[in-house]
Order: C-alpha cells, then sequence, then structure tokens
C-alpha cells in the first residue's frame, strides 16, 4: 500500500513537472510566433512612421520645448501647462502627411495599438525613430494622436501584476501628459510597488512641468514608501524642463521637507553648481543647521561654489565636535577659503584624534601654505601623527618622492620604537 | 540483528529519497514560477533603472589572485569593457609565485603609490600598492600569501566605494552584470548582497563582455557540469531566493555592502569556503540582531567562469567545495531548526544540512545497504528496479527543466544543438558522473584540505582566432 502509494505521488510529482516543462515550450512557442506577428507589423508600421514623421535628415530640435519653457516663464508664478488641443496635432498631420489616406492610417493605428502586437510593434517603430531622432515634440504629439492613456490600461500586453507600471513606463516614453495621466503618475507615487513608483517618477519628469514635479516632490515627502535617494537624484537631474525654473520652485519647498529630502535637496543643487543668490543664501542658512547630514551637505555645497561669506561657517565648524563636519570642512577649505586664521586652525588639526580629519586637514594645508619652513616644521615636530599624515600627503601630491617618502617612514618607525 | 539492520536501513533510504525527491520537487516548481515572473518583468521592464548612468552606486571590484599570470590580464581587460560609470579595479595578488604583479604592472602601466588602508577587517601584512590614474582606475595590491579570505579583506580595507564585488581572477563578467547586481541595492535600503548567475565559459567565445559565439564542448566533462551550474543557479538558488534563504553567493561573483561586510568581520581567514561563510556569517548576524537585510540573487546578472577540464581537478574542486561547506556549516550550527534565524533557521539552512551536505555519505551508504541487502536476500529488486527507474527519471526532469528555464531566459546563450546534447548527458549523468561527484565530496568527510588556494589548470579564455573550424 504504502509502496504504491509512493509511486503514484512520484507519478504525480512527474506530471507536475511535465506540465511545468509544456508550459514554458509552448510559452516559448508562442512568443516565436508572437515575435514573427510584431517583426510583421513593425514592417509596415515603419513605412507609415515615415509618412508621419519625414526623416529630415539632422536630428530635430525643439522649438516647441523652448517656446514651452519661455511661456511657462512669462506666466510664472500662475502657471498652467499649455497643451495642444486633439484638433491642432491633427490639423498639423495631415497638412505633413503625403498620402491621401491620412484618416485610414490613423485608423488603422489607433485599431492595431489596441492589440498585445500592434502595441509591441508601435513601441518598436516609435525607439527606433527616438533613437535616431532624439525625442521630439512631432514624435510625441503623433504618439498622442494614435495612443491614449484608455488604449494603454484596456492592453493586456503584460500579466496585471506589472499593467500598471508599464503603462506607466509608455506614457513616459511616449510622454502622453492629459491631466488624467498626471493624476494617475501621481496617484501612482504612492504605490506598494517600487516598480510603479519609479515609472510614476518617470512620467513626472519627463512632463517638464514644474508645479507637477513640486507637487510630486511634495507627495514624495510625506509618503511612507522608501525612495532611494540616487532614484530621487536622477528624477531631479533628469527633469524634462527648464532646471532653473525648477530649482527655483523648489527652494521654496525647502523649509517644509523631511531632513533626507533636504540633503537630497542639496546634492541636487551642488550637482547642478546652482548659485543662485536665494540657494545661496539658504546654504548659508543650512552651514548652522541642527543636522548633522545637512551641514555636511551645505558644506560640499561651498566647496563647489564659492562665497566669501561661508570662510567663517566654515572655519567655525572647523571646531565642530562632529568629525564628520570637521573632517567636510576641512576638505573644503581649500577651495578659495584660504587665510592666515585658516591656515592656523588647519594647522592645528593635523593633530587631530580623527584619521579623516587630519588627512582632509593635510591636503588643504599642502595646499594653501607656501611657506616650505612652516610645512618643514609640521615635520620636525612634536607631534607623529602631524608628521605622518603631512608626509603621506606631500608624497600623494608629488611633493615628494617615492625613496623620501620611504626613507622618512623608516625613520619615523625608528623613532617610535626608541 | 544484522538483517533487521538492514531492513530499517532500507526503510530509511526509501524515505530519505522520497523527501529528497519531494524537496527538489518543491524548488524546481517554485524556481520555475519565480524564474516566469521574472522573465516578463526582465521582458516588459528591462530599461534600467536610473535615466542617469552617473547616479548608480560606485563599486569596487575585487579580483584576488593566486598565480593567474595567464588569465588576469584578459580578466581585467574584460572587466574595463563593463557598461557601468563609476567603478574601480582591486586586484590583489596574494603572494603569488609567478608573474601575476609584474604582468600587472607592465600592462597597465601602474605606478607605486603609498595607499593607507584602514584596516577594518583583519588581513595579512600588505607590501606594496601601485595604482594608474586612468578614468578606471585599477590598483594593484601586493600582500603576503594569506589565502583567498585573507586577499579578499585586503581588498575590503583599500577599496575606495560602499560597494564591493568579488570576482574570481578566471571569470568574466557580462558587459550589464554588475549593472544588473547593482539595481537591488537602488530598489531595497536593507540589501547586503547580491549574487550573480554563473555560467561556463570553456567553449564560449566572448568578446567585450558579451557572447559572440556558444560552441558545443567536446568535453563530456564539461557538459554534465553545464547541466550542474543551471540545476544550482536557475533551480536551488532561484527557491532559496524567494524566502532570503540563499547561504551561498559564489565566489565566482557577488556584489556586496561593504559596511555589512565590515559588521560581520569581513571573510574569515582560513577557511575554504569563504563565500559560503561570509553569507551564512551575514544571515546570522542580521538575523541575531533583528537588523533587517535582503540578501538577493539576480538570475540575469552573468558571470562566465572557466570549469574543469580533468578529473582530478574536479575531484579537488569538489573536495574544496564540500569542505567549504561543512567549515561553515558547522560553525553556526546554532541555527539549525533555530526559529530565532527564521526561514534560515528552519528550512535554508536545514536543506542544506540534510539534503546538500550529508547527501554523498548516504548516498555511498545506501549503495552498500543495497549490495548488503542482495545477499541477504532482503532486496525485493523488482521494486528497486522500479523505484530507481522513477527516481532517476525524476531527477532527469528536474534537469530537462534547468535546460528549459535556461533556453526560456537566456535565448542567446545556447543553440538547439547545444540544448540537445545537454538533454541527452542529463539522461547520461546518473550513470557515473554523479556517482564519482558524490564520491569526490565523500573525500571531504576524510580530512581538511590546507590549502586555502584550489588548484585549478588556467588555460586563457577562447577568443576568435582559438576557435576549430569545423564548430
Amino acid at each position: 500500500m504504502t509502496v504504491n502509494l509512493v509511486y503514484i505521488v512520484f507519478i504525480g510529482l512527474i506530471a507536475v513537472l511535465a506540465i511545468v516543462s509544456i508550459y514554458f515550450i509552448s510559452d516559448m512557442v508562442a512568443r516565436r510566433r508572437e515575435g514573427k506577428k510584431v517583426d510583421a507589423l513593425t514592417q509596415e508600421l515603419r513605412s507609415v512612421f515615415a509618412r508621419f514623421l519625414p526623416d529630415e535628415g539632422e536630428p530635430h530640435q525643439d522649438p516647441e520645448k523652448a517656446g514651452w519653457v519661455i511661456r511657462y516663464k512669462e506666466k510664472h508664478p500662475h502657471y498652467t501647462p499649455e497643451r495642444k488641443q486633439p484638433g491642432q496635432v491633427d490639423a498639423f498631420f495631415r497638412k505633413q502627411h503625403s498620402g491621401a489616406d491620412y484618416d485610414d492610417d490613423i485608423r488603422q493605428l489607433k485599431k492595431q495599438v489596441m492589440t498585445k502586437a500592434g502595441l509591441q510593434a508601435f513601441n518598436t517603430c516609435y525607439s527606433e525613430y527616438v533613437l535616431a531622432h532624439g525625442y521630439t515634440e512631432k514624435a510625441r504629439d503623433f504618439a498622442g494622436m494614435v495612443i491614449d492613456y484608455r488604449v494603454l490600461q484596456k492592453n493586456k500586453v503584460v500579466r496585471d501584476k506589472y499593467r500598471t507600471s508599464y503603462i506607466l513606463y509608455l506614457l513616459a516614453e511616449y510622454r502622453i501628459y492629459t491631466p488624467e495621466v498626471e493624476e494617475f503618475a501621481l496617484r501612482s507615487l504612492n504605490d506598494k510597488s517600487l516598480y510603479v513608483r519609479g515609472n510614476a517618477l518617470r512620467v513626472i519628469k519627463n512632463t517638464g512641468d514644474i508645479p507637477l514635479m513640486a507637487y510630486a516632490f511634495e507627495t514624495i515627502n510625506k509618503s511612507e514608501h522608501y525612495y532611494n535617494d540616487k532614484v530621487l537624484i536622477d528624477f531631479l537631474d533628469s527633469f524634462a524642463g527648464d532646471l532653473d525654473s525648477l530649482d527655483d520652485e523648489l527652494i521654496k519647498l525647502f523649509d517644509s521637507m523631511q531632513e533626507e529630502l533636504r540633503v537630497l535637496l542639496i546634492t541636487h543643487f551642488t550637482n547642478r553648481r546652482n548659485n543662485n543668490p536665494v540657494i545661496l543664501d539658504k546654504m548659508l542658512e543650512c552651514m548652522e543647521d541642527e543636522d548633522m547630514e545637512v551641514v555636511i551637505a551645505a558644506t560640499k555645497y561651498f566647496g563647489w561654489m564659492y562665497d566669501k561669506r561661508a570662510h567663517d561657517l566654515i572655519l567655525q565648524n572647523l571646531g565642530n565636535e562632529q568629525w564628520e563636519i570637521r573632517a567636510q570642512s576641512a576638505r573644503v577649505a581649500q577651495r578659495g577659503y584660504g587665510s592666515p586664521q585658516m591656515i592656523d586652525r588647519l594647522e592645528c588639526l593635523l593633530g587631530d584624534g580623527n584619521w579623516f580629519v587630519r588627512m582632509n586637514s593635510a591636503y588643504s594645508f599642502i595646499n594653501m601654505v607656501e611657506d616650505e619652513a612652516r610645512i618643514n616644521a609640521v615635520l620636525e615636530g612634536g607631534d607623529r601623527y602631524a608628521r605622518e599624515i603631512t608626509m603621506y600627503v606631500m608624497f600623494d601630491r608629488g611633493k615628494m618622492d617615492y625613496d623620501r617618502y620611504t626613507q622618512m617612514m623608516e625613520k619615523e618607525a625608528e623613532r617610535s620604537l626608541a | 540483528m544484522l538483517e533487521t539492520i538492514v531492513y530499517y536501513l532500507n526503510v530509511f533510504f526509501f524515505v530519505y529519497m522520497f523527501l529528497y525527491a519531494l524537496v527538489f520537487f518543491t524548488t524546481t516548481l517554485t524556481a520555475s514560477l519565480r524564474l516566469d515572473d521574472f522573465f516578463v518583468r526582465k521582458r516588459y521592464m528591462s530599461y534600467a533603472m536610473l535615466s542617469n548612468d552617473r547616479n548608480y552606486i560606485p563599486v569596487s571590484i575585487l579580483v584576488p589572485a593566486f598565480n593567474e599570470e595567464i588569465t588576469i590580464i584578459d580578466t581585467v581587460e574584460s572587466l574595463l569593457n563593463l557598461k557601468y560609470t563609476e567603478y574601480e579595479i582591486v586586484v590583489i595578488n596574494d603572494g603569488s609565485e609567478d608573474n601575476t604583479s609584474q604582468v600587472l604592472i607592465d600592462r597597465f602601466g601602474l605606478k607605486q603609490v603609498a595607499r593607507p588602508a584602514r584596516l577594518s577587517v583583519p588581513c595579512n601584512e600588505i607590501i606594496n600598492v601601485y595604482e594608474n590614474m586612468d578614468k578606471v582606475r585599477i590598483t594593484l595590491v601586493n600582500k603576503k600569501n594569506g589565502g583567498k579570505a585573507d586577499a579578499l579583506n585586503a581588498g575590503i580595507n583599500i577599496c575606495r566605494f560602499p560597494l564591493f564585488a568579488c570576482i574570481d581572477a578566471d571569470s568574466m563578467l557580462q558587459d550589464d552584470s554588475i549593472r544588473i547586481v547593482a539595481e537591488p541595492f537602488l530598489e531595497n535600503d536593507d540589501t547586503i548582497a547580491v549574487g550573480g548567475n554563473i555560467k561556463i565559459s570553456n567553449d564560449v567565445i566572448i568578446e567585450n563582455g558579451q557572447v559572440v559565439e556558444t560552441n558545443i564542448p567536446k568535453k563530456p566533462i564539461i557538459l554534465f557540469q553545464m547541466i550542474e551550474y543551471l540545476r544550482v543557479f536557475l533551480a536551488s538558488r532561484v527557491a532559496l531566493n524567494s524566502i532570503n534563504g540563499n547561504l551561498i553567493i559564489s565566489g565566482a561573483f557577488g556584489l556586496y555592502k561593504k559596511a555589512a561586510a565590515i559588521n560581520v568581520g569581513g571573510y574569515t581567514p582560513g577557511v575554504i569556503g569563504e563565500d559560503m561563510e561570509i553569507i551564512v556569517k551575514m544571515h546570522a548576524f542580521y538575523r541575531k540582531n533583528k537588523i533587517p537585510y535582503m540578501i538577493y540573487y539576480a538570475p540575469d546578472a552573468i558571470c562566465w567562469t572557466q570549469a574543469p577540464e580533468k578529473l582530478s581537478v574536479l575531484r579537488r574542486q569538489r573536495r574544496r567545495w564540500h569542505e567549504g561547506m561543512g567549515q561553515s556549516l558547522g560553525s553556526h550550527m546554532f541555527m539549525f531548526f533555530n526559529p530565532h534565524y527564521g526561514t534560515v533557521g528552519t528550512v535554508a539552512f536545514p536543506y542544506f544540512v540534510l539534503f546538500e551536505y550529508i547527501t554523498p555519505i548516504l548516498e555511498v551508504a545506501g549503495i552498500v545497504t543495497i549490495v548488503l541487502s542482495y545477499f541477504l536476500g532482503l532486496l525485493n529488486v523488482q521494486f528497486f528496479i522500479m523505484y530507481l527507474l522513477i527516481y532517476m527519471g525524476f531527477s532527469m526532469i528536474v534537469s530537462l527543466i534547468s535546460l528549459l528555464l535556461d533556453r526560456y531566459i537566456f535565448p542567446t546563450h545556447s543553440t538547439p544543438r547545444l540544448t540537445a546534447k545537454l538533454v541527452l548527458f542529463a539522461f547520461l549523468e546518473s550513470f557515473g558522473y554523479r556517482q564519482f561527484c558524490s564520491l569526490c565530496r565523500l573525500g571531504a568527510f576524510i580530512g581538511f584540505n590546507k590549502n586555502q588556494w584550489g588548484k585549478m589548470e588556467r588555460t586563457q579564455n577562447r577568443k576568435r582566432e582559438d576557435q576549430p573550424e569545423e564548430s
């Protein structure tokens, strides 16, 4: 009885695994067939694309976008995004379209993208166009004319679990922004799926819409979901609109942000080397913030953006009880903040208890001091830590050759043994 | 008396084989479902997570090397072709007796520097450090011999970035591999380690980090190993990944959070299976201290590595691997069926002990019992043959599913002819190869090997001009 039961179970297991195998094999076959169908449709669509978006040789410039930015600047702060009306787009393409079968083409395209294979083929042609010409206003309008949010929602191109994410991805790629899409993207920022949230960010940044970005940032600030710092930096860095205007808007939100997002914004301003006076003033305030990470980020900012008002704050922070702040301040001191007081303070820090503080101080010290006698005084002084780090930095900066450095280190070792 | 013992042994083996089959059924089925889902995700969402490559987390790639003068240049050159914006390559020469150090200095124009190392984890004395100042910085660390774990610790001490990848000196990464293993760190802050998928490169031609040609291996030993690798990397690792229970990230390719490695004291010097040891230590540390963590396996992050082409080398390799597994499991036996360690203590660890580690002993003991039973007249030959055939059929189906999964996910990595040949060898491996491997692994129980670097005969990776005319 037991033996028979075991046989039956074994056979059952084998049967289940066989079913799994059959599933994979049939899926591979189906995929191959679908691939052929998509290839054929792509071939057809390429010619339709060529009629609507003829190859104009040079990569297409985007005058509309520049115009859009100008319009934004004129209308700021009561800005509302101007979208082309469907009728305008239609009229534009009707004029461009060389064939007489314009209506048929559009009807056919709309019908095709309703299917899984048709959408894939359209996506392939669109990607090819973007690869060759970059994102153009024309391509965006064309995609918007053929595909809309509802069409994508109905398409079963991918299983339900990933549909929302994929739809957002396509909306971002096609640059389709209707109020409905924007609402959908903002709502998705609080979705539990990381991929959905990531693609919602993609849609929002591609709109080039500053108030929408600001609203999204406020949503993220309140959200309990995880957003990686690098992803958010990327979200800001690759904004499709005018980055200066975005920064103007973001600095207004700065004080209402959590510490992590404030650090992130400072990093973004640093990456952009944005020295707008309003931002500079805010960064000066941050140098005295209670949060260590904010102070460090602001100090890094002044490492790239020189402002003489930062000098005293850096000097003050060289005496901070947190070694991380001392180390960062010592590091940026050499970026134009040299002064007799700064050099004196750095010289003291060559003997600091923390290795990073000593090393950063030594780099700045060696960089600022031209008087060799003063450096030699450190090298021959009574503080072993100061001597060692100065030797190392001089070697690293090419002010001491390898042989002399090793000789001095050996002497140092003998001295410590004695 | 003897008859009673043999009878109960027969019952034990009968039950054990049945449980073994059930476990592999579960892992294979789980892996299939997971990989199917993974494949859909990869197919429809295989775009880069960040728009700007500069925003990826910088990575230090550690390459521990011992007598690797033949392959080290190829390895470093392949690493220079990675599609990743910010990374450094740190080669740790663990007291090689050949010209490993000199070939690197000559080829990449390295200059001696006096770079200080912060000794966050223990390692033998660093003799000197060489570097270049190119966009991708190459650092060569010459140190006193101390074994692979010690070399990796030296790398951890000297590397600059928050994530470090370690790869074997005879391995080559596919150009997008680092990006793929870095993404789980962006997806989840709790990620502390990510392992890649190891594939056999003996008959594959790789140029600039991409497979340009797949040839059919002529040596059966390679084909058998290919099937084994597929079974491990596309079945059990994927299944264990679903419960955050992978106890091993192959030493050939893995990416780690440096802070997490330092938290557990780095690699344990002197152990043989340093790759498994550090992961088991991480599980133990994070679970014990109730710190959320994730150890992830990325099946699409490919690392190509050379497999032994001689039985003697294979024997040594398997014995080493099994010894390493024994050391890691032995030093963490407190996790065995311990619910405080969650799924690792209750599922993954027992799985490794009962269905990986002691299996060779049971396999050999099983054969002895069968022979004894036969002579004692206790063996129902008809039942035995039937049971064996069903069991072998089952094992073959498990192998075939791994092959199918490979074709499903990586259609370009094999040809229909190679797949057909692998199907044949999936059938043949039950007749000799598996038993041979069990015997090799059994050697691990006899005595521990003192050599901390595996002796592997190195050959240069194949290039187009090496290709045989007929293939």
